[in-house]
């Protein structure tokens, strides 16, 4: 029920679950003296002398001002504990993404760590802000509530303190076993909704052919079915609410019959009589609604372990050397991504600075993780690769970052400004800079208007086109200014005049930067100095786009196949 | 068109009428459930009562019984109250999202374009989980807070009137008032905050998928001090909504020991019998459950309410076009567009546009963005009506032509194409379910996409939905294609088919337009000249105005 590494996890919001606990059993002493002051009232009334119920009076007013106090001081400390586990946690989580740099695929799905930096994080708020405070304090309440009783009538007290627990125990019992059979539907539970999203998505399409009576009934039939098989599941569970409630309320009928009992023959007197009626109830109370938590509980747990086990991932080590020369040579370089597939075997490489080489070759040849190897993302890997003397192995990643930069065809834009995203890549850029960047990329049509830089765009660019995205990315790169650029299939998914404009500004920076271009298209490649064509993981055919035409071999054959293609579209532009 | 919140609530239960005897059994389980818990703590009284010589009517061994029923009967009703809530919420589900499903399918697609798909889908998802508390988790306990209020208020004046009224005071109090003064106190800020935490789990969301970029331009300190800032920045307005939701219990548990109190001490004081005294004190105490209930709901009700109003004028839209049933049974002829007016959102998109379509062969209609090509096609399938003028098929107007059979005779491939979560076969069977495997392979094979789906692991039963990301345009659109080739009709519509795909796939896909045309009349738009190259015929459009070239 309760991870010990978790609890260590927060120290500081300790301080705010403990507080939480002391004002509720600190509200439930003031509660037990009120009723002890009423029961003692009953006996007043009984005797037939009505009296001043001065003690009484006392008692409800202080009972009233604890339990406004308690409830009002405990939404601050579960506030404060919750606000803490948030920042803490997503802090540690981000700053140990940072710690494992570029390569933390090697080690780590990135949705997942979605998931528990979004849902984990949420769920653990919630288990240190209400469960753990609710856990510790219904073991405290039956235990003090025994103490207040047992004066009064044993048998009823140690009864009360017998059941306790097993109210607990039972749903704990009942929830695992209705977990694995639930867990199996609760997939095609969110899957009804995910069918409900793209189908609505999807109307026009539907509409189109005619299908949209059809997946309207088909809807309908899955909710159908799924409900079916849910209620019989959620039957089973619901079982846990008879056993609580049996537990809880039969057992404090048992209690209260006992208690007459003991009345009737002398041994409890009123007071304790009227206190048992009274208190008999508030055993169950807290456990019950721990009983709502325990689902809380379950999923605290488990994303208290993923988000452990990410936390505890080893670290690369603190790499010192810098790179002085951006002359890279990859000899004898291999790669693979899992045990059996080898997708490098064997690369050598020489890229002089500021030169402008190729990669190329059909899908899956390689090329990419080259690009990943060079920028840093594919760490292991066989053979040497280096900027001039220096081993890439040894170059701190910081330093490898600032020389290197990647252009992909799924960056990320940030929501804000475009001026923010520019600014991103150069902190001190002036506005002029930005502008003469922007006009370099072709995104002159983003220029018009009073502020153009002001221009809000939502979370990855979505509020522009795919091109326009794409210029704003190249743009960026552009800014930094850094002495490498790897363009790795940067125009593969957008409309072909801004893969024109892009390519068109890709060239310009010949002779100035070490260029990396990968590209399947290989019109894309003929102003390189050098291309090479890769198959099968080793480079087949290197040289100027001239040459390996005259070679007619596989990079000639790909070549002329393209064009042929391309042939229908440029027909419509003569 | 706004509602009170009253309104809103009474239409909301009007939606679902089917439910109503399910959700009247759980209501009724729920009251005996509570009165069950209540009366236990009474029965106990009235047995101190008999053993202190202040007998009621009832002989100690019934009451014992009655005590140990009442305990042990509780659990029971409260499981077939559960079992009723759970399955109204999944009726309930399935119910909603059929009348919105069914209501979108008529306003499609005219009343959907233009809007902001995205927002609305979002919107719409989130109000439809939001109506479902409200079924499920709103109407039940408010109905049987009333209830059981009105039966305790009952028992408790039966012993004395003034405690009865007391007693409805109290729940009035704890049930209603209190309640509607906290949800009115957290609304604007409850709003607020949702919306900047929102903004704040988005900002931090992108921390994670921005990662690379963040390193690359060596920003993670600046991103990480930005999200602490935007966490302190919430804090103020979160602790504030916090202390309501504290003074909000706090005032509500006082309550509750205040009436009960009131109750003992004002009957004791007017000198009431002892039995009346005991009796009304326990019943008080012990009848707040289902009252206290409600001020737990007080936190989302107005969002509630904005959502219930926000589904409901969705529910009451009028769709702009209404699909033909009873019309002609038309087969394919030749298409003319006759003097066609057409405006959209106050602006003439078309003014006086004739043409006269051959029955086969390769139309590209070519023109800047934004000129009207697209909405040409759209009249063609009659998703919108003309304002003025005529679109005929084979001499009938389309206005007069089963809708049916309109779509029949024509297949449509949008500029994006949508992937469903399915099989890529039943991806491309979407226009004809009943294919056959020959047949879907034979309309992959025409739109050049077959060899790319045999080196997929499963080939053609490889659920798309989870290549959905990483098919890229160009594939999509190319299974777009091939849905419309197994489609197999006369006409094929292609709207700017190749704008958002690079130069190699627009290639593969101009060339199996140019390879499957025959018998076919293709229209297809774009605003490329690129695309034009297929074309036998060039329809040239200008703004407002239409000039017909051949080529």
């Amino acid at each position: 029920m309760i991870d010990k590494r978790l609890t260590g996890l927060i120290a500081d919001s300790k301080r705010y679950v403990y507080l939480t606990i002391f004002l509720n059993w600190l509200s439930l002493l003031f509660h037990i003296f009120f009723v002890y002051t009423l029961a003692s009232a009953v006996r007043v009334l009984f005797t037939g002398e009505r009296e001043h119920l001065t003690l009484f009076l006392v008692a409800t007013v202080l009972n009233l001002l604890a339990k406004f106090l308690t409830m009002r001081l405990v939404a601050l400390t579960g506030h404060k504990a919750s606000y803490q586990v948030k920042m803490e946690l997503r802090d540690k989580l981000f700053t140990k993404l940072t710690k494992l740099g570029v390569s933390y695929r090697e080690k780590f799905s990135t949705s997942e760590l979605l998931q528990i930096s979004m849902e984990g994080v949420e769920q653990l708020e919630i288990y240190f802000a209400q469960y753990l405070p609710q856990l510790f304090y219904s073991m405290l309440a039956p235990v003090t509530l025994f103490v207040a009783l047992v004066g009064v009538s044993w048998p009823v007290a140690v009864f009360l303190l017998i059941c306790a627990p097993l109210i607990p125990f039972s749903i704990a019992m009942v929830q695992k076993f209705a977990k694995k059979l639930l867990g199996k539907y609760w997939g095609a539970y969110t899957n009804l909704g995910d069918h409900f999203l793209e189908n609505i998505n999807g109307l026009t399409t539907l509409k189109i052919y005619g299908a949209d009576q059809r997946k309207s009934d088909e809807m309908d039939r899955d909710a159908e079915h799924f409900r079916k098989i849910t209620m019989k599941v959620l039957s089973m569970q619901l079982n846990s609410i008879i056993i609580m409630d049996i537990i809880a309320f039969g057992g404090a009928a048992v209690a209260m019959m006992i208690a007459l009992f003991q009345f009737r023959s002398g041994h409890v007197d009123v007071i304790g009589l009227v206190a048992i009626i009274f208190l008999a109830a508030e055993f169950f109370l807290p456990l019950r609604s721990l009983g709502s938590l325990f689902h809380v509980a379950m999923n605290g747990i488990a994303a208290g372990g993923k988000i452990f086990h990410f936390l505890s991932l080893e670290e690369p080590e603190e790499k010192t050397g810098t790179i002085e020369s951006t002359a890279i040579t990859m000899s004898a370089v291999k790669f693979s991504y899992t045990s059996e597939k080898e997708v490098l075997r064997g690369i050598n490489m020489y890229l002089p600075e500021n030169s402008f080489s190729a990669i190329s070759g059909a899908s899956g040849c390689g090329k990419s993780t080259i690009s990943g190897i060079i920028s840093g993302r594919n760490k292991l890997y066989e053979g040497s690769v280096t900027f001039g003397e220096r081993e890439l192995a040894d170059v701190r990643e910081e330093d490898l970052l600032k020389h290197v930069t990647v252009v992909g065809h799924n960056d990320y834009i940030f929501a804000g400004t475009i001026r923010e995203n520019l600014l991103f890549a150069a902190p001190e850029a002036t506005t002029e800079e930005m502008i003469a960047v922007m006009r370099r990329a072709e995104l002159d049509e983003l220029l018009q208007g009073d502020a153009p830089l002001e221009r809000v765009l939502t979370e990855n660019a979505a509020n522009l086109s795919g091109g326009q995205k794409q210029r704003l990315v190249l743009a960026r790169a552009i800014l930094k200014n850094s002495p490498v650029y790897i363009f790795d299939e940067a125009t593969s998914n957008i409309d072909a005049e801004s893969e024109n404009k892009i390519m068109k500004v890709i060239y310009e920076m010949k002779k100035k930067h070490t260029v990396i271009l990968i590209s399947h298209r290989l019109h894309n490649l003929i102003p390189a100095d050098n291309i090479y064509f890769m198959e099968g993981g080793i480079i087949v055919e290197e040289g100027s786009h001239d040459k390996l035409l005259e070679k007619d071999g596989a990079y000639a054959r790909m070549y002329h196949e393209q064009m042929n293609l391309e042939r229908y579209g440029m027909e419509g532009i003569q | 068109m706004r509602r009170n919140a009253f309104q809103v609530m009474m239409k909301l239960i009007g939606l679902i009428k089917p439910l109503l005897a399910v959700m009247l059994l759980a209501i009724t389980m729920g009251v005996i459930g509570h009165l069950a818990a209540t009366f236990l703590t009474i029965f106990a009284g009235e047995g101190l009562l008999f053993l202190s010589g202040f007998p009621g009517g009832i002989g100690f061994s019934a009451i014992i019984i009655l005590l140990l029923l009442a305990g042990f009967l509780r659990g029971v009703f409260r499981y077939v109250e559960q079992v009723s809530n759970h399955f109204i919420a999944f009726k309930l589900l399935a119910l909603i999202r059929n009348k919105i499903f069914t209501k979108l399918r008529s306003l499609a697609p005219a009343k959907l374009e233009g809007r902001d798909k995205g927002n609305l889908i979002s919107i719409i998802t989130g109000d439809i989980e939001l109506l479902e508390v409200f079924y499920a988790h709103t109407i039940s306990p408010i109905a049987i807070a009333i209830l059981t209020s009105i039966i305790m208020s009952i028992y408790i004046g039966s012993h004395d009137v003034a405690s009865g009224l007391l007693a409805a005071a109290g729940y009035l109090t704890v049930g209603f008032i209190l309640p509607v003064i906290f949800a009115k106190l957290g609304n604007e800020k409850g709003q607020e905050h949702r919306d900047a935490y929102g903004a704040m789990n988005s900002y931090f969301l992108e921390n994670i998928t921005g990662i690379h970029q963040i390193l690359q331009f060596n920003q993670s300190g600046a991103r990480m001090r930005a999200v602490r800032e935007k966490t302190a920045a919430l804090e103020g307005r979160q602790k504030y909504l916090k202390k309501l939701q504290g003074i909000n219990g706090g005032i509500t548990a006082c309550a509750v020991v205040f009436f009960a109190a009131m109750m003992f001490y004002m009957n004791y004081t007017r000198g009431l019998d002892e039995r009346t005294v005991v009796l009304t004190t326990i019943a008080m105490m012990g009848s707040f459950g289902p009252t206290v209930a409600l001020s737990a709901l007080s936190g989302n009700l107005y969002h509630t309410i904005a959502c219930g109003n926000r589904v409901l004028n969705l529910l009451e839209e009028e769709p702009v076009v209404r699909e033909v049933t009873n019309g002609l049974d038309t087969n394919y002829g030749v298409i003319k567009v006759d003097d066609v007016d057409f405006s959209y959102a106050d602006k003439q998109v078309i003014k006086n546009l004739s043409l006269d379509l051959p029955a086969a062969g390769v139309v590209g209609i070519n023109g800047r963005s934004g000129c009207g090509k697209s909405t040409l096609l759209k009249l063609l399938m009659r998703f919108w009506s003309v304002d003025k003028g005529a679109v005929t098929v084979n001499g009938d107007n389309v206005e007069a032509i089963n809708t049916a059979r309109l779509r029949d005779m024509m297949s449509y491939v949008t500029q994006e194409t949508v992937i469903f979560n399915d099989t890529i076969a039943n991806n491309i069977a979407v226009s004809k379910p009943d294919a056959s495997r020959e047949e879907i392979r034979a309309a992959a094979k025409a739109a050049s996409i077959d060899e790319f789906i045999m080196t997929l692991p499963q080939g053609y039963d490889t659920i798309a939905g989870e290549l959905g990301d990483t098919l890229s345009g160009g594939e999509k659109q190319r299974i777009g294609i091939a849905r419309a080739f197994l489609h197999d009709a006369p006409v094929l519509l292609l709207d700017e088919p190749t704008s958002n795909i690079d130069s190699l796939n627009e290639g593969i896909v101009l060339k199996s337009i140019a390879e499957n045309k025959q018998g076919k009349l293709v229209i297809m738009v774009s605003h490329r000249r690129s695309t034009m190259g297929v074309c036998d015929k060039i329809v040239a459009f200008e703004r407002e105005n239409d000039v017909v070239m051949e080529g």
